[in-house]
């Protein structure tokens, strides 16, 4: 390889460089989404409605029907329509309520994005160096099928930073022009989707290039066959990521908060934090096999490697974070209900919940056996029976009783939210008297949400086995090689520390360093 | 509503635990329902998490903590708690070897290759050239890697340059631009050498 990286290793700095620049990218794309939409609903009622709504849900068609005529089957495309349709629903049924607490999420929130988004370009500035030095043959090839997009890719961030910038700097100048504030605020979003867009076109490429590359044209080269599934996964997924990464502000806030005022401020918005990210995480699981569906569509082999040989074990830890988000959130849920007033009535259904939640846990991740690829042999002294599933429980290790319980699972945290719902209708909540667990709880949903996120991009980048780009760049590099769970847990969890750290640096900078009493 | 105490969570973790541990070695091998200890040490860890889980769920409310060390201290500690214990069931579940001598034979098959290449009684580099260097009658191979898999419909590119080495100028494809004098490489080296040669020729992108 032309350059390798002392200590570390090239791979391991691309790697961690790539994973740090794609989690501020996923947080400074998904928190404006719902930004804007927090904006919009501290607005007084009634007055901008139209003028904001329409306008969105023309956006939310184009895209649709462009994901609908570009999908690869015919499944994809029910499945577009149905989000589509879903977001259409939400935009035009959702009225501003002239709740100013929206106002002030917005534009907190707004401030730790324009932070992390230095940290943002710094981080795909530390990406891009590594490539270019280690992995130039990698760069070559991908600027030489990719060159307009990196080009446009270039043009649109300039944009970008530039809406981005308008729309922090103009909040309080455009205070009375609500609908131009909130209109370059979707612009913002419209921007920064069109350059998630051309970068996953990259991303995808690599994994699933398309049949006769060489002489593909960009456009066959951009939709790919997981052009469109990666697009969907990314951008819900982004959403969630932004709304837990605002509820761990939030608790970082609440617990730190002086004012009783500030803390019933927090717990609010630690709870639509949350809220927004368990909602969208709801919808992650069926995205997500959408685009696994199109890799196994594309190669079996792949699916194969993934599911069943040696990334399978990798999928056994999917599983397990899954479902501790799913814990975690209606953990946090539950106490949020406990300080409802009147609302010991319904926390006999508490524990049921969770046991339900808890056995579909186990059943996603046992596995068919303790065997980590397929051509492992079993341990001496091991007995076969000690690491095969028994033959009548076999069914458990099979996708179809893994699917119902994570169908159980989803279920029971939307009838949590139910609980919720009708609890609140019935007494009031007593905002800033949450019990500080449940602040923790706000801290261990995105830990384990920003792990899983580098846990699932190793298993798609590893997926290419030892290709550059599956089947068209072979990787010669001493780093060629798939690297088994416990390297991958190590290496996560250490870009996870980075990334932690450097938010609570801005948490900090953002809103302690130099704040007047 | 009353919560269930410790002891009644003990109580339940431990009658689990005589459940995984002495009645289910006891199901009869014929049913098909006799769970290893693979299994069982798997269902043990998840019984201790679920316990856990509930004795935590019981709990009304935990003190604040004391002061901005105090948040800081709670935070890192909840958050390095949940990493740590992340990474741990990612190293102790079984892995699979690195496949190094597959990695490390390829490497080595790609230097031998080398050495074939430059070497004066093979002498590939007098017709092509790599890297800048070499001859200019047959093409340059630098980028050979990327567009041998398009020469042979069919034919991945490690397969075509086998075939294209082995076969030399009689092969059924030859590059158009170039007056065909290639050696049929096959009665020459062993079949072993050539393919050290295709390892070297499809490394040359990444150097």
């Amino acid at each position: 390889m032309p350059i390798d990286i002392p200590v570390i290793g090239a791979r391991s700095a691309v790697w961690m460089a790539a994973q740090l620049h794609l989690y501020f990218a996923a947080f400074v794309l998904g928190a404006p989404i719902f930004i804007v939409l927090c904006e919009y609903l501290g607005l007084p009622r009634g007055r901008w409605d139209w003028r904001v709504r329409l306008p969105a849900a023309i956006l939310i068609s184009v895209f649709g029907l462009v994901a609908v005529v570009f999908a690869h089957t015919v499944t994809d495309r029910v499945v577009f329509l149905m989000f589509a349709g879903l977001f259409l629903a939400v935009v035009l049924l959702l009225r501003s309520g002239g709740d100013s607490r929206y106002e002030r999420l917005a534009h907190e929130t707004m401030k730790v994005v324009t932070i992390a988004y230095s940290l943002t370009a710094l981080t795909g500035a530390a990406f891009a160096f590594s490539l270019m030095g280690s992995y130039s043959p990698v760069v070559t090839h991908l600027f030489q099928r990719f060159g307009p997009v990196f080009g446009l890719y270039v043009a649109l961030f300039f944009v970008e930073t530039i809406v981005m910038y308008l729309y922090w700097y103009s909040w309080e100048p455009l205070a009375q022009r609500k609908g131009l504030h909130i209109s370059l605020g979707v612009a913002l979003n419209l921007v920064g989707t069109v350059v998630m867009l051309l970068m996953n076109a990259v991303g995808s490429y690599m994994l699933t290039p398309p049949a006769g590359s060489e002489t593909a044209t960009l456009w066959t080269l951009v939709n790919n066959p997981t052009w469109t599934g990666l697009n969907l996964h990314r951008f819900i997924a982004n959403v969630t990521f932004g709304g837990l990464v605002v509820a761990l502000f939030a608790a970082f806030m609440f617990l730190t908060a002086r004012k009783d005022e500030d803390r019933v401020f927090y717990d609010w918005m630690g709870f639509i934090g949350n809220f927004i990210g368990v909602a969208t995480l709801m919808l992650l699981p069926l995205a997500g096999y959408i685009l696994a569906k199109e890799i196994f569509l594309y190669d079996a082999t792949i699916a194969t490697f993934m599911m069943a040989d040696k990334l399978s074990g990798f999928f056994v830890i999917q599983g397990l974070l899954v479902s501790l988000l799913f814990l975690g959130a209606n953990y946090y849920m539950w106490m949020s209900i406990r300080r409802i007033n009147g609302s010991q009535l319904y926390l006999g259904f508490m524990r049921p919940t969770f046991a339900v939640i808890f056995v579909g846990t186990i059943i996603w991740v046992t596995p068919q056996s303790f065997l980590p690829d397929l051509t492992s042999p079993i341990p001496e002294g091991v007995s076969e029976a000690a690491i095969f599933i028994p033959e009548r429980a076999a069914f458990i290790g099979l996708m179809m009783a893994k699917a119902l319980a994570v169908t159980a699972i989803i279920m029971f945290t939307f009838l949590t939210y139910m609980v919720y719902r009708r609890a609140m209708a019935q007494g009031s909540m007593r905002w800033g008297e949450i019990a500080p667990q449940a602040q923790y709880a706000l801290v261990f949903i995105p830990t384990v949400a920003v792990y899983l996120m580098g846990l699932m991009g190793a298993i798609r980048e590893l997926a290419r086995q030892d290709w550059h780009v599956y089947t068209v760049l072979r990787d010669t590099t001493p780093y060629w090689y798939t690297t088994p769970l416990a390297h991958t847990s190590i290496m996560v969890g250490s870009v996870t520390l980075v990334f932690f750290t450097l938010m609570a640096f801005i948490f900090w900078v953002g809103f302690n360093l130099g704040k007047v009493e | 509503m009353r919560l269930p105490s410790l002891k009644g969570g003990l109580a339940l973790f431990l009658a689990l635990l005589l459940l995984i541990w002495l009645a289910l070695p006891l199901v009869p091998e014929g049913t098909g329902l006799r769970f290893g200890t693979g299994y069982r040490i798997f269902f043990t860890a998840m019984t201790l998490l679920g316990t856990l889980f509930f004795w935590f769920l019981g709990k009304e409310r935990i003190p604040y903590p004391r002061g901005p060390a105090g948040v800081l201290i709670s935070l890192t500690a909840v958050y390095l708690v949940t990493i740590g214990l992340l990474v741990l069931a990612g190293v102790v579940y079984p892995q699979f070897q690195r496949p190094q001598p597959a990695g490390a034979a390829a490497q080595e098959a790609a230097g031998r290759g080398k050495d074939l290449f430059w070497s004066d009684n093979v002498g590939c580099f007098r017709c092509h050239s790599a890297g800048g260097r070499g001859g200019a009658r047959g093409p340059d191979l630098t980028q050979v890697a990327s567009r041998a898999g398009a020469r042979v419909a069919g034919l991945t590119a490690d397969q075509y340059l086998l075939e294209k080495v082995s076969a030399g100028m009689t092969y059924r494809f030859t590059v158009p631009e170039y007056a065909p004098m290639m050696p049929p490489f096959g009665q020459i080296l062993s079949e072993e050498q050539i393919g050290d040669l295709v390892a070297y020729l499809l490394s040359l992108e990444g150097e």
